[in-house]
């Protein structure tokens, strides 16, 4: 495959990769159908802000955005099921239970973890000896303007993360796993080893207690934008938004099974970030995965890091053997 | 059919991840002309077929997604005739289905784990209060800033409240098993239907492989 030149790269050598927006398919159907996946992203976005910004404080609490989140979840399954965008990344029965297995790991024995050395533990530390009044420059600034600065700059702090997942092999390899999924659906964003899920879960529910409605709008970029990650919809995504934000077309290049497409659209929400620092890619893949497209099972993904992190302590000074790593990343 | 093993306990409950079925096969079609149809199903990568008189057996232990045996990591199938007609019988069985059908127990599990890892946190909070009762009042900290910005209140937006005394600065998020039960209750469901839907689905790609459709 010849691939296509995107500033000093190519992309799409390996594995087909549709470059550039001109070339994405449009949605196709009746003039309601077109309209309502062309304004449903924004539609919602805006609707979402609208209502954490008004709120009466008594539901601007965790579990109404629990409750919503899980809601809109539904509301996007149902919208895989009327417009994929590829037959064949339609949601079967086992994938279903496999991610709803990884969801809800994340609900439960994730939440168990974070309470001893994850999230919980650090924003009860934050919490109990930090100062929050030293901070009123910030918590008097205009709502939107902190919520957005909440957003980008976690976003930011995420970019980076997972473009070391990309980079660094220790860090590769609890990320891996998630890589082998060949089709995306809703909650494929769960998908992978339960280490990966630890490190980047940094929640800010724990914030929750007190001034809480600028990280509830926060969250809504979020829930309006970065949940469309790996979604199968086909949506004519308004070209303002998929210039600001990540798209489901951009995170499907980053899972493609060309290898150079998926040093690329590193950020969860602000696909900005990857534009000031070069790793934007515009466009879609629909041939994901790694190692020619293999599922991993989840008993694979519970113990990849580590067998493979022996296999590679092993060729490294075990002398001779060699164990026969793939999941190497570049540089 | 491969012969079975005799009947034993497992034949009791192996029909939890076990589907023993068959498909009528076209009138005309012989035995070897109909396995030549259905054997394409198990020419992707991944897949070991063993011939075994007059039928195949196969194995894989990764499936694509999107194939239909995906769920059936191995199987057997064979043409046999009946009293009035040919048949193509299988046997497929299903690890992934016996997992499905153990997750609501895992999940009530980790429900259970919940709550301890709650009790066991709530004990050494107590023993702790009660050591730290003598000393002094932590040290004081500015409240945090409660008031809106000009632009928010001219937006309309609430003011903020404070934070009720004794909640403020601290998690008060008692562990629940909610999460736990709400997921067994969805794994049964969804063992339920894809006892039954997996199987169909199995069925009429047999049948139509058979009556030769694409």
């Amino acid at each position: 495959m010849a691939g296509v030149q995107v500033g000093n790269r190519i992309i799409g050598a390996d594995a087909p990769v549709t470059v550039g927006w001109e070339n994405l398919p449009k949605v196709e159907g009746g003039p309601f159908k077109r309209a309502f996946f062309t304004w449903f992203q924004p539609v919602t976005f805006f609707g979402f802000l609208l209502f954490w910004y008004y709120a009466p404080n008594e539901w601007a609490v965790a579990s109404t955005g629990i409750a919503i989140g899980i809601g809109f979840k539904v509301l996007l399954l149902a919208l895989e099921w009327v417009n994929p965008r590829f037959r064949s990344w339609q949601l079967t029965w086992k994938e279903l239970v496999t991610d709803l297995f990884y969801v809800g790991l994340g609900y439960t024995v994730l939440r168990i973890v974070d309470q001893f050395i994850g999230s919980d533990a650090i924003i009860g530390m934050l919490q109990s000896n930090f100062d929050f009044g030293k901070v009123a420059w910030f918590t008097g600034l205009p709502l939107l303007l902190q919520a957005f600065l909440i957003s980008f700059v976690f976003d930011f702090g995420q970019y980076w993360m997972h473009r070391g997942m990309h980079n660094w092999y220790p860090l590769w390899l609890t990320h891996a796993p998630h890589h082998f999924i060949t089709q995306l659906n809703i909650n494929k964003g769960a998908v992978g080893n339960p280490v990966e899920l630890f490190l980047i879960g940094l929640g800010i529910g724990g914030f929750f207690d007190f001034l809480p409605r600028a990280f509830l709008i926060a969250g809504t970029f979020g829930l309006a934008v970065s949940t469309y990650q790996h979604i199968n919809v086909r949506f004519n995504t308004p070209r303002w938004w998929r210039f600001l934000f990540n798209t489901t077309e951009h995170h499907s290049v980053h899972h493609s099974l060309d290898y150079e497409a998926t040093r690329s659209n590193y950020s969860g929400t602000w696909i900005i970030i990857d534009r000031m620092f070069g790793t934007c890619v515009d466009g879609e893949a629909e041939v994901l995965g790694m190692e020619g497209g293999r599922r991993m099972h989840i008993r694979e993904v519970m113990h990849y890091p580590f067998t493979e992190a022996w296999k590679t302590l092993r060729a490294k000074f075990g002398g001779g053997l060699g164990g026969a790593h793939t999941a190497v990343p570049a540089e | 059919m491969t012969p079975e093993k005799p009947r034993s306990a497992k034949r009791l409950i192996d029909w939890i991840w076990t589907v023993r079925d068959e498909v009528p096969v076209p009138d005309g079609l012989g035995a070897d002309e109909a396995l030549a149809r259905v054997s394409p199903a198990f020419e992707s990568d991944g897949y070991s077929v063993q011939p075994t008189g007059e039928g195949l057996a196969y194995a894989n232990p990764s499936p694509a997604a999107q194939d239909t045996l995906a769920t059936f990591e191995k199987g057997a199938l064979r043409v046999e005739e009946t009293a009035t007609r040919r048949v193509l019988r299988y046997r497929l069985t299903s690890r992934f289905m016996l997992f499905c059908f153990l997750l609501p127990f895992v999940f009530i599990g980790f429900g259970q784990l919940t709550l301890a890892v709650g009790a066991y946190q709530k004990a050494q909070a107590e023993a702790k209060e009660k050591a730290a009762v003598a000393k002094k009042d932590e040290k004081k900290k500015d409240e945090p800033v409660l008031t809106l910005h000009p632009i928010d209140k001219f937006l309309g937006a609430p003011a903020p409240e404070k934070p009720k005394d004794g909640e403020g600065g601290s998690r008060k998020r008692k562990p629940s098993a909610t999460a736990a039960y709400v997921f067994s209750g969805i794994f049964a469901f969804l063992y339920l239907v894809g006892r039954f839907l997996e199987p169909w689905l199995v069925r009429r790609m047999f049948r139509r492989r058979l009556a030769g459709e694409s």
